[in-house]
């Protein structure tokens, strides 16, 4: 509905869209992906009934918004200023005869008429809170980190903290939601699609400042634990910039039909790094595993399609695990290439992050290969799909006949023999180890 | 001793005192003026204009506005649908006597909006609505 709306407009036709809410974000891909931040429109209330006398209640609501949408529509809450679409107020003011009251309606506001939250109570982004935000970054307020959302928002260093303080974040995390945010607008939207699911991002953060503000790295290390703030406020802090900074005033969701696999948009964790004390040469830390000093604060992201916990499994059948994602096989060979399994090693619990399994490392050393490196090898070498679910899954047509392989499924076909299985990524290096979790 | 359980009572009496204050300040809401008004930032973010839209219509009279139904194929909503447009169209007709009406038309979710947008634009409509489902 998005795209017949937007070519409409594009042709010079005035369009007025009615459609059922639940399939908003949706349509607004549609609508954004060809050029335009918002578009004229009712959403039906789901709950209408499905009878002609239904559609009359209806009608006689729309009408009126119908006629404006096609002789005066404007965007609500977005206004033209030369060649940028700003907001139409930079400032909202709500007032009551005490603070609480005041605060409910900028909550009500916010939450319920410009979808801007998450639906949990917001704290007020007041100037002096932003500023306290901005004052723990050297970066200026205007400094943008990229473009990024259907629209190409401009994702300042302020419009985050706006975000971010109504997350709740305390200015202490204000550089690793910076860092993560510059991570996620580096990867083009398409590839986080609003229509029938997102990645979720997982927000790994590394070196001291993992400490200093206290990002959990231990029990419940993937859920909510009141001893570690830090986690939850950054990814809501994440959440909000994600949905709010491109939403055109919508509060637009970055995914649709399923929605994340987080409540929030996004997961944070910090890694064990007193594993490698314990394990020794080998289990390094991530960012020193990427090359950066061991000293040195950094946040990776990484987005997740899929998360397959396990509390039962060993070492050789967790490959075993991961999935053949035949919704999304890389399109080019370089997308292969740059394919990531994640494997999150949880202290006395199994589980794994995007695909696989694998145990706890101190039972790791029964076995013979005790790093993160040889771990990621005997993935690589585990997580093989059988070459005949291979077949079933990717190259047979609906009719039982069989379909040559073509792009990058055919490049690395060729690499195999007819009946090897199939790696569910390039090599070795495809296989990220992290620690986390556990007491 | 008296010293000593003066001394003790006015610790106490001091530290009730600072607690009832502190107390006090605690209940009191932030604002117990007759208005407290909360100014807040915008959250959202800029965006480039990438295409104009299409100019909005002085009035509907005289024009040709377009009226289509979009219909999924589980659509339990296609009864009600066409009720809808009818309503609409009827209000239409009311408001702006000389508006020609192309009633509703459907187009099936099924099938490319890129395909669903060209038929449309080819019936040379001044403005059209499009719903619902899908």
């Amino acid at each position: 509905m998005g795209t017949i709306a937007a070519t409409l407009e594009k042709a010079g036709v005035p369009v007025f869209v009615i459609q059922n809410d639940r399939y908003e974000d949706r349509m607004m891909a549609g609508v954004q992906q060809n050029g335009y931040p918002d578009i004229a429109r009712y959403m039906a209330n789901e709950n209408l009934e499905y009878t002609a006398e239904g559609g009359k209640k209806l009608a006689s609501i729309v009408y009126p918004l119908l006629v404006d949408g096609l002789t005066k529509w404007q965007p609500q809450y977005l206004k033209q200023d030369g060649n940028t679409w700003v907001p139409t107020s930079s400032t909202f003011t709500y007032s009551g005869a005490t603070y609480d009251e005041a605060l409910a309606k900028f909550n009500a506001a916010y939450l319920n008429d410009m979808f801007w939250g998450d639906g949990l109570p917001l704290t007020p982004p007041t100037r002096e809170k932003v500023d306290a935000m901005l004052a723990a970054t050297p970066l200026t307020p205007t400094f943008s980190l990229g473009k990024w959302g259907g629209p190409n928002a401009d994702f300042t260093v302020e419009k985050i903290a706006v975000n971010a303080v109504m997350a709740g974040a305390k200015p202490q995390y204000f550089p690793v939601i910076l860092a993560a945010m510059q991570s996620l607008t580096s990867v083009s939207w398409q590839n986080q699609t609003w229509v029938v699911r997102s990645p979720t991002p997982l927000i790994i953060v590394n070196g001291p400042i993992a400490q200093q503000i206290k990002v959990n790295s231990g029990a419940d290390v993937l859920g909510a634990n009141p001893k570690y703030p830090a986690n939850s406020s950054i990814a809501r802090a994440v959440h909000l910039a994600m949905v709010n900074i491109g939403g055109s005033g919508r509060g637009l969701q970055p995914s649709h039909l399923a929605g994340p696999m987080g409540g929030l948009e996004a997961l944070v964790i910090a890694e064990a790094e007193d594993v490698e004390a314990l394990m020794g040469k080998g289990w390094e830390p991530l960012h020193v595993q990427l090359g950066k000093p061991a000293g040195e604060s950094f946040v990776s992201v990484m987005g997740i399609n899929s998360f397959a916990p396990d509390v039962s499994s060993n070492i050789t059948t967790t490959a075993h695990y991961i999935a053949p994602d035949s919704a999304h096989w890389p399109s080019t060979v370089e997308a292969f290439q740059k394919r990531t399994v994640g494997v999150l090693l949880i202290n006395e619990l199994w589980a794994s992050i995007s695909s696989g399994l694998i145990p706890d490392p101190r039972s790791l050393a029964k076995i013979h290969t005790p790093t993160k490196a040889a771990m990621s090898k005997f993935m690589y070498e585990q997580a093989r799909i059988p070459r005949s679910e291979f077949n079933a899954l990717f190259l047979t047509n609906p009719d039982g006949t069989a379909k040559a392989a073509t792009g990058a499924m055919a490049e690395v076909l060729k690499t195999l023999k007819d009946t090897d299985p199939v790696p569910v990524a390039a090599g070795p290096n495809n296989f990220l180890v992290l620690v986390a979790g556990g007491h | 001793m008296q010293r000593k359980t003066f001394m003790l009572v006015l610790l106490i009496a001091l530290c009730a005192l600072g607690f009832a204050s502190f107390a006090t300040v605690q209940a009191a809401p932030p604002d117990q003026a007759a208005s407290v008004s909360l100014t807040v930032l915008n959250p959202q973010g800029n965006i480039p204009v990438v295409n104009k839209f299409a100019p909005r219509l002085s009035t509907l009279d005289g024009k040709k506005v377009g009226l289509w139904l979009m219909l999924p194929s589980t659509f339990e909503f296609q009864p009600a649908g066409f009720a809808f447009y009818d309503e609409i169209a009827a209000m239409m007709k009311k408001q702006f006597p000389n508006v020609t009406l192309v009633m509703p038309k459907e187009f099936s979710s099924n099938a490319p909006e890129v395909t669903s947008a060209k038929v449309i634009t080819e019936t040379k409509v001044d403005a059209a609505v499009i719903g619902i489902g899908g």
